[in-house]
This record gives structure tokens, C-alpha cells and sequence, in this order.
């Protein structure tokens, strides 16, 4: 059922209206409820995750990792663990090249949005990642 | 932050067919959805009082009588019929929120 809402468009960010726990249907499905996380879970992270759907604050402002780490005991947690460090490496590693791309063009700044596309992240977000002071990751960046 | 209260516009044999649920569903029952979302005249974004449409129920766990094979038909033909697959509830739930709440095999 989640393959076939996720290839005729379903929107993969969208998120609920809880004031408390918004989220994403990625967050939906980590969630276990007294239950082991299944087989959803495992196709929204996979349909999902290859979609282009965000792994940040799927569930109130946790990441798929943090949420993920609340699961330790289900039988999928090791292939979801695994699913969610490559996706995120690989992004990791498209934003670095984007990056570097936008530098060598002059035109990186902490304005700069990195597009993933569905998610846009800014250098000063990506930055976070770093914990650099905006202006000092400004000047790294230039001269990468 | 839910929306308030919403006045559903699901007639009212399609709604008591939904919840037939976790009583056993029927051959008959699906016939009747069937045509229902087959007949042109139908709005297949149709709610009921929480705000969702024949494609949450289909796409959620609730139905429990319903094999697996059978709800992503339903759900094709619904989208075929052009239902709204981001139509949100009045919890801001999608078709995919309830799909993915399922978490159990085969859901």
C-alpha cells in the first residue's frame, strides 16, 4: 500500500497538525506504539528515503536516527539503521559536492540553499552540522 | 492545532460499510464500493466527520477484512477516479500517514 501511494506522488513531507508531535509519514511509520516497528516502516524508509524524503524532524523535532534509536528492540531496527546512515551519507555527499560546486563560482554564503529535492537546507543549517560560527564556515567554505 | 469539527459528505452506506470494521468484510460490501467509486457521478473526495475520504480508510489498518491485494485495488481505482492522494484529514493525516501508521507485515 505504501509503494503504491508513494508512486503515484504521495507527498513524503507532509506533516500532521499536532501541535505536540507533528510528523512526517516516515515518522508515522517508526513509531511502534507498544508494537515492533514492521514491514511499513521499512518501505516508507526505503520508497521514501529514495523519493527524496527528509530524514530531519520526522517525529516533533527528532530525526529518523533519534527516533530510530528508541527502537532498538525491534527486528528491523538494523536494516532501518542501515537504510537511514546511507541515505544520509549519500546526501552528506551531494551537499559537499554542491557546495564545493557553489564555492568555486564565488557565490557560496551562508545564504546559499543546498537544493535536496524535496528538503531545502541552507549552508547555515548544514553548518549546524559543524557548529562553526556562520562568518568563520563562510571563509572554510570559500577556500575549499 | 486540529482543525475544528468538520460536516462529512460520505453518504451514509458507504460509511457504515467502513465501520463493518472488524466485523467480517463481504463480497457484497466490496461490490458496493466498487460501483460507488466507479460511478462517474461520485465524489471519490468524499469525507466523513474526521475529514477522511474512502483513500485513508482503504490505505489505513483499520480495515481489517480486507486483503492486501484488494486495498491497493481500491485505492488505484480511487486514484484512477482522481482522488486526492494528499487530501488531509482534519489531524492533517494523508492517505500515507495512515498507510504508514499500519506498521505491521503485508500493510
Amino acid at each position: 500500500m505504501v509503494s503504491c501511494l508513494v508512486a503515484a506522488g504521495a507527498d513524503l513531507e507532509k506533516r500532521t497538525y499536532s501541535a505536540k508531535n507533528s510528523f512526517t509519514p516516515l515518522g508515522g511509520a517508526l513509531n511502534h506504539h507498544g508494537r515492533a516497528i514492521g514491514i511499513a516502516a521499512i518501505l516508507v524508509g526505503l520508497h521514501g528515503v529514495h523519493a527524496g524524503a527528509s530524514l530531519d524532524r520526522v517525529w516533533g523535532d527528532l530525526s529518523a536516527e533519534q527516533r530510530l534509536a528508541q527502537e532498538r528492540d525491534s527486528p528491523h531496527f538494523r536494516s532501518l539503521k542501515e537504510l537511514v546512515k546511507r541515505a544520509r551519507s549519500t546526501r552528506t555527499r551531494r551537499n559537499i559536492a554542491r557546495l564545493r560546486s557553489y564555492a568555486t563560482r564565488s557565490r557560496a554564503s551562508v545564504g546559499v540553499r543546498l537544493l535536496d529535492r524535496r528538503a531545502l537546507t541552507t549552508v547555515h543549517y548544514y553548518n549546524s552540522l559543524f557548529g562553526l560560527p556562520d562568518e568563520l564556515f563562510k571563509k572554510i567554505v570559500r577556500n575549499i | 492545532m486540529s482543525r475544528p469539527p468538520v460536516q462529512g459528505n460520505l453518504p451514509q452506506h458507504i460509511n457504515e460499510i467502513k465501520y463493518t470494521s472488524p466485523l467480517p468484510f463481504t463480497a457484497q460490501h466490496l461490490l458496493i464500493l466498487r460501483e460507488y467509486i466507479a460511478d462517474d457521478t461520485t465524489d471519490v473526495n468524499a469525507f466523513d466527520e474526521r475529514g477522511r475520504t474512502l483513500l485513508h480508510w482503504v490505505s489505513g489498518p483499520t480495515n481489517k477484512g480486507l486483503a492486501l491485494a484488494t486495498k491497493v485495488d481500491l485505492a488505484q481505482r480511487l486514484l484512477a477516479r482522481g482522488a486526492d492522494i494528499n487530501f488531509c484529514d482534519q489531524d492533517g493525516w494523508t492517505a500515507l500517514h495512515t498507510a504508514a501508521w499500519g506498521n505491521k507485515p503485508g500493510r
